[in-house]
């Protein structure tokens, strides 16, 4: 194992005990909520540092355990697991974010302000799932890597496949958001300007993983960004998400304009579906995409 | 008409072989050794002459074809 990977690991062992510390940190200071949020001393700056030290370590931790591929022959479920994680942790780290924000609000303008406090308390535990499991992961990482060895040809499956399970979880995390955001503010609601950075987020997983993937290929650039049965695959799948999504995006434009509102005895549209239906079509192509990109690999 | 191998053969004979080394050794993933094993994939022309020199034999030694009435 190269010295560098090495160091990598000892990062992350590092980075997940500081945030494992961190979270306890904030669990103790998050036991007065919400006076707290409207205090500003050192100790309540804290926190909001915590959550810059969270942010980076899941970007650090999450580039790592993808590198660490190649290294991880016998790893590989729970390579899988770590970033499988790590992709749902990031996702809440965001709403831990915004459910302290809108506690802050919500107790400023005398509002009830107990589900996003439930929120708050869920997300904490899933973080410190996350960095509990990666702590664990790159300990019996860093013992067993005397007695490692390197294939490109297992790293380069890990990848695909990794790839593929992180698609299907942002894609079903990202349509399930844009249902939620249609069921409860109606198609009609006008969209504001900040609705539409989450669906940022919930891509930046897949991103981050092909970003690692293009890491991978430039340092091995022999070998190519897949083999022919991936390619083979790929256009497949490719072909699949086609016919699936495109049929999917009519009907939905068809429905959504019979349901629009009549004026002037002219039909128009306006509000959310107006611009989300990016993220929908892209999330639906997404998942189309990944489930069959992984069944055609696992079984044809 | 579909493809017939003898790969599994040729990697038992050469040491018992592993898929991933077959993988590693051609420039492919295991999982693509693995379905040509099956049928369940076809090789590439360049894929199959890349075996056959590897296990220093003719690609029909390795590939026929078998007729399904």
């Amino acid at each position: 194992m190269k010295e560098h990977s090495r160091t990598l690991i000892w990062i992350c062992i590092i980075l997940a005990s500081l945030s494992l510390a961190w979270l306890g940190y904030n669990s103790f200071m998050y036991r007065d909520i919400p006076n707290i949020l409207v205090i500003q001393n050192i100790y309540t700056n804290f926190i909001g540092y915590g959550l810059l030290v969270f942010f980076f370590s899941h970007i650090i931790i999450n580039l790592c355990g993808f590198l660490s591929a190649r290294y991880s022959k016998y790893m590989s479920v729970a390579q899988n697991v770590l970033i499988v994680l790590g992709a749902i942790s990031f996702i809440f780290l965001l709403l831990h974010f915004v459910s302290l924000h809108e506690i802050e609000d919500d107790f400023t303008n005398g509002y009830p302000f107990k589900s996003m406090l439930k929120l708050t308390w869920h997300s904490q535990l899933i973080m410190i799932c996350f960095f509990l499991f990666s702590l664990i992961y790159f300990i019996i990482l860093a013992r067993k890597s005397g007695r490692m060895d390197s294939t490109k040809s297992i790293s380069r499956e890990q990848i695909f496949v990794t790839l593929n399970i992180i698609g299907i979880v942002c894609s079903i995390v990202g349509i399930l958001m844009v249902l939620i955001y249609f069921k409860f503010q109606g198609i009609q609601h006008s969209l504001r300007r900040y609705d539409i950075v989450p669906y940022g987020f919930i891509i930046l997983p897949y991103l981050l993983v092909l970003a690692g993937w293009g890491i991978r290929y430039y340092n091995d650039r022999r070998s190519g960004w897949y083999d022919e049965k991936q390619n083979s695959n790929i256009n497949r799948s490719g072909m699949v998400a086609l016919m699936v999504s495109l049929p999917l995006l009519m009907f939905l434009t068809i429905f959504c304009f019979l349901k629009a509102p009549a004026s002037s005895e002219q039909f128009y549209i306006s509000g959310t579906i107006t611009v989300l239906w990016l993220p929908f079509y892209l999330f639906i192509v997404l998942f189309v995409f990944s489930v069959t990109a992984l069944y055609n690999y696992k079984n044809n | 008409m579909r493809l017939g191998n003898n790969l599994r053969r040729c990697r038992f004979d050469a040491n018992e072989m592993s898929q991933a080394d077959l993988a590693e050794a051609v420039g492919v993933t295991r999982q693509s050794i693995h379905s040509i094993e099956k049928g369940k994939f076809v090789p590439s022309t360049l894929l199959a002459l890349k075996l056959a020199k590897f296990f220093n034999k003719t690609v029909e030694d390795i590939f026929f074809i078998i007729e399904i009435e």
